[in-house]
């Protein structure tokens, strides 16, 4: 399960430097356009979703990394067993918020899949909606994961880093 | 939907059944502008007013003015998620859920005066686009009444006095394509910036130009701007909002209800858009004040430029016969 | 009463460690549930809208261009020149380090990125030569809050985002404040230098001094072309972040040659993952903004302010204290998007100019950014200089006190801050 943890945490990352490096090009598409004098009101659109996408998934990946801000001095007083238990307090509290946004996430993607972009009728919102339950999903993985191995510590007695 | 706030008394008498068995209901109503001085808020707050005195309680309302969304779409999302009741809306939005009929009302030069507009859709123009809008989305949205938000006009860096004087601009028009044709058959570059943006794009130059009605750009101070303050009165547009419920949810009320709520919103309309003409002169006059300069233009000429784009849009939907309506009108 | 529970319940989570961007939405969820009859699904439509923003888009643009400043030299050349500027000077590298993030703030818009880039250099440097750690990570930390108020600031950008206000009148009138903070911790660096013997630097010839301004001169004048830009109205904020992000890739690339086409991806994948953390917290913290629509809680907030005797002054001060507090365990951008709303409409029917509550706001939550517990540039540059958040908090806080000097300064005196700005550029106010 880690190592898919792990995996999926590449892949997502790559995703997410795909959609940041579309949104920089396409800013500096529009930056051209403007002095160019061109109309280029496709960009604004692309710029705007795939910035969107690259916060979502850079979100997801950090629930991994464990990189997400936190007060940690509760945690850095605790140790043992105590430490762990406190982990899996705060996982689980993490993972009914990853698991209501998965499940309305695809609730809003179904309901909103066939509404139009402004600036590209051809694409549909629904490619843009996506991310939120993939994030969902996604987060609520990698917090199971977690879970897993403090559960698993915990019988064992240990402490997970 | 709404839940009700209190619980229906346990014994009811039986003497008036149909009234007192009526649940209690609070309907959220909402708009996207933060102010309060504005025709959708004193429309909205009529209507809380009027509803709640017929119904003497039975019916309440919130009004939001910006406070659960300042985004006309995210309004409409919630219409559909049941997390409002009622919004305020441009037609714009009906393309992006494919109801290609609702543009109509985008059309440049549609109307000729607020006059002509009332005619039209508050007679068999209005009724029938109703039924168009209800049919093609299920009835999920459903057209309370048509609000106005007054006309528009072009304000720029320099006046115009024909469409080809905005040859070469860089103009911020809405997202509609019939405008957004016009604008470019005009010679001009359409642009999309948000409105909240529009401020500081036409202070910095991301455009030369935009196009509103008197208030809504006077309260944004755009006419204080070096690229907004030739204001060209080409009345180009009459606009429309709808006011809109979601059907099933109004379907599913008890005719009482019903009944109290369309009754208020006859009231609320009157209020809506009086408030309207009336911001319409005082913004006018704030404008000139300020030092913005106005100027009338060629009505024929851009007229002109609008209508094969009114034909060409009316085939290629299948609105001949609407269009026939309104033009019958004047 | 379910008010009270959900604050409580705020508090609770943060305290016990849940991170905020979550305990901000976990709050906005079971909150929505308490109002009768709106769908929860409401929550998550609304962190979309939270993110939907044209003008957001130039927070990991400003975060971008501050990585290929650390990565391109940029930040290591203004470094040595204001070593040679003011090092001969008592407590030469302390007088550096502020100077140098003075500069760095006006290339950069946020503070994290600030302490990292001078920190790495400075804090081992300062320790070596003899300051205690304490000083080090103070005079670094303090230092870099002035990363958001002098222009470009993300704080602001946002700010703007949220309320209308120019950002071009924020960026102006942000330039005093921010020179002002500079100049008042130099003067802390003075009267302590003296009392506490810091160290020195040999003079620099001028001639030294000259090569090393050539040298430094492609990353001196970004602040030139991105204020510059601004300013005038060439640029526009997510524009010159653009901009100032393609420049310095091109210096790093090219003139100074510390960024290789291979280290591409690793500065794009850092960008990624430092703008999501903010910005994921900004989708949680309007998603409770819509909860507190749903309550009601602008209109409660301007009824009070407006019934309240005292007026504005009253205000400003229940705003300034209340935004510290919030400072010390969330960062500005949440902190922002939850509450610049809520007073927004007191502020402008009392009669303050959204640019002044502008600068108020973003100057108290810069402070926050050395305050404990949750201090990020504190966290950054103890790191740095391995030492606790408690023995880092004492080395910034007689920085810190002047910055809430000036703080106060630009709360009650606006003549100077706004207008000084307003006589030089009427029409951005
Ligand atoms: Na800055
Ligand atoms: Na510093």
């Amino acid at each position: 399960m880690r190592s898919l943890a792990n995996a999926l945490e590449k892949i997502q990352t790559i995703a997410g430097a795909i959609a940041i490096s579309i949104f920089l090009i396409t800013v500096i598409i529009q930056i051209a356009a403007r002095f160019l004098k061109v109309p280029v009101m496709w960009a604004q659109d692309v710029s705007v979703y795939s910035f969107i996408w690259a916060v979502f998934l850079g979100a997801a990946i950090a629930v991994n990394g464990h990189q997400h801000f936190a007060f940690d001095s509760l945690r850095d007083h605790l140790k043992g067993r105590w430490k762990t238990a406190h982990g899996i307090l705060i996982v689980v509290l993490m993972l009914i918020f990853t698991i209501a946004m998965s499940k309305y996430g695809i609730d809003v993607t179904k309901r909103f899949w066939n509404y139009q972009w402004v600036n590209i009728p051809s694409f549909k919102m629904g490619y843009v909606w996506i991310a939120l339950p993939i994030t969902g999903i996604t987060m609520t993985f990698y917090l199971i994961t977690h879970l897993f191995e403090s559960i698993y510590s915990l019988i064992k007695g240990g402490e997970v880093s | 939907g709404c839940a009700p706030k209190a619980e229906a008394p346990a014994e009811t008498p039986a003497e008036t059944p149909a009234e007192e068995t009526l649940e209690p209901i609070n309907l959220v109503v909402a708009h996207n502008q933060t102010s309060t001085e504005n025709p959708y808020q004193y429309g909205l707050v009529k209507f809380k007013e009027v509803v709640e005195e017929l119904s003497e309680g039975n019916i309440t309302v919130t009004v939001h003015n910006g406070s659960i969304g300042t985004n006309e779409s995210e309004l409409i999302e919630k219409l559909s998620l049941g997390a409002a009741d009622m919004v305020v809306a441009s037609p714009g939005f009906m393309t992006a859920i494919g109801v290609n009929e609702v543009d109509m009302l985008s059309l440049l030069y549609l109307f000729n005066s607020f006059d002509h507009w009332e005619k039209a859709l508050d007679g068999e123009f209005g009724m029938k686009m109703k039924e168009v809008i209800t049919e093609k989305t299920n009835n999920e949205f459903l057209i309370m009444d048509y609000w106005s938000s007054s006309v528009r006009n072009y304000y720029g860096k320099q006046p115009i006095n024909v469409p080809q004087d905005a040859a070469g601009l860089k103009i911020r028009t809405q997202s509609s394509p019939v405008q957004q044709e016009f604008w470019a058959n005009a010679g001009a570059i359409p642009t999309s910036v948000a409105w909240g943006e529009l401020y500081q794009a036409l202070q910095q130059g991301v455009v030369d130009a935009a196009e509103n009605d008197y208030t809504n750009f006077m309260l944004q101070d755009h006419h204080k701007t070096k690229n907004g303050m030739y204001v060209s009165e080409t009345m180009h547009d009459y606009t429309t909002r709808l006011l809109l419920m979601n059907g099933d949810r109004f379907d599913a009320l008890p005719e009482q209800q019903q009944a109290w709520i369309l009754e208020a919103i006859d009231a609320a309309t009157a209020e809506e858009r009086a408030v309207t003409y009336r911001m319409l002169d005082e913004s006018k006059v704030k404008v000139i004040a300020d030092g913005g300069v106005v100027n009338e233009v060629d009505l024929e000429a851009f007229r002109e430029l609008a209508i094969p784009i009114q034909d060409k849009y009316a085939e290629e939907n299948g609105m001949e016969a609407f269009l026939e309506m309104v033009r019958a009108i004047q | 009463m379910t008010e009270v529970l959900l604050i409580l319940a705020f508090i609770t989570f943060i305290a016990i460690g849940v991170p905020i961007s979550f305990s901000l939405g976990l709050v906005a969820f079971f909150g929505i549930a308490t109002v009768p009859g709106i769908p929860s699904i409401v929550i998550f439509n609304k962190m979309f809208y939270g993110l939907n923003s044209f003008i957001l888009l130039a927070v990991p643009l400003f975060i971008l261009a501050a990585n290929l400043m650390n990565h391109g030299n940029i930040s290591k050349m203004l470094i040595d020149f204001s070593v040679a500027l003011v090092g001969h000077i008592r407590g030469g590298l302390a007088h550096s380090n502020i100077l140098v993030s003075m500069i760095f703030a006006g290339v950069s818009g946020s503070s994290q990125a600030d302490t990292a880039g001078v920190g790495k250099v400075l804090i081992p440097s300062m320790i070596e030569q003899g300051y205690d750690a304490e000083t080090a990570v103070g005079v670094t930390a303090a230092s870099s809050t002035i990363g958001s108020i002098i222009p470009p600031s993300i704080v602001m950008v946002v700010y703007a985002g949220i309320t209308n206000a120019s950002v071009a009148a924020l960026f102006l009138a942000g330039m005093i404040p921010g020179i002002m903070v500079g100049l008042s911790m130099m003067a802390v660096v003075a009267v302590r230098g003296r009392k506490y013997n810091f160290p020195k630097n040999e003079r620099i010839k001028s001639a030294e001094i000259g090569k090393l301004f050539l040298r430094s001169f492609p990353a001196l004048v970004t602040p030139v072309i991105i204020i510059g830009g601004i300013v005038s109205g060439f640029f526009t904020p997510t524009e010159a972040a653009g901009v100032s992000a393609v420049y310095a890739l091109l210096v790093g690339m090219f003139i100074y040659k510390t960024i290789s086409v291979q280290s591409i991806p690793s500065i794009i994948i850092e960008t990624l993952k430092l703008s999501s953390l903010s910005l994921f917290a900004l989708a949680t913290a309007n998603a409770l903004g819509e909860l507190m629509g749903y309550y009601g809680v602008t209109t409660i907030v301007s009824e009070f302010f407006l019934n309240a005797p005292g007026g504005m002054y009253l205000f400003i001060t229940i705003v300034i204290a209340f935004f510290l507090f919030i400072g010390t365990f969330m960062d500005g951008v949440p902190a922002m998007i939850l509450f610049v709303p809520v007073i927004l409409p007191a502020a402008i029917a009392l009669g303050i100019h959204p640019v002044h509550l502008g600068l108020i706001v973003t100057i108290t939550l810069s402070l926050g950014l050395v305050t404990p517990p949750y201090g990020l540039c504190l966290l950054i540059a103890g790191s740095i200089g391995k030492i606790g958040i408690e023995r880092s908090f004492r080395g910034v806080r007689p920085y810190f006190l002047v910055a809430l000097l000036v703080l106060l300064f630009v709360a009650f005196v606006p003549q100077v801050v706004i207008g000084i700005p307003k006589m030089i550029s009427p029409r951005l106010f």
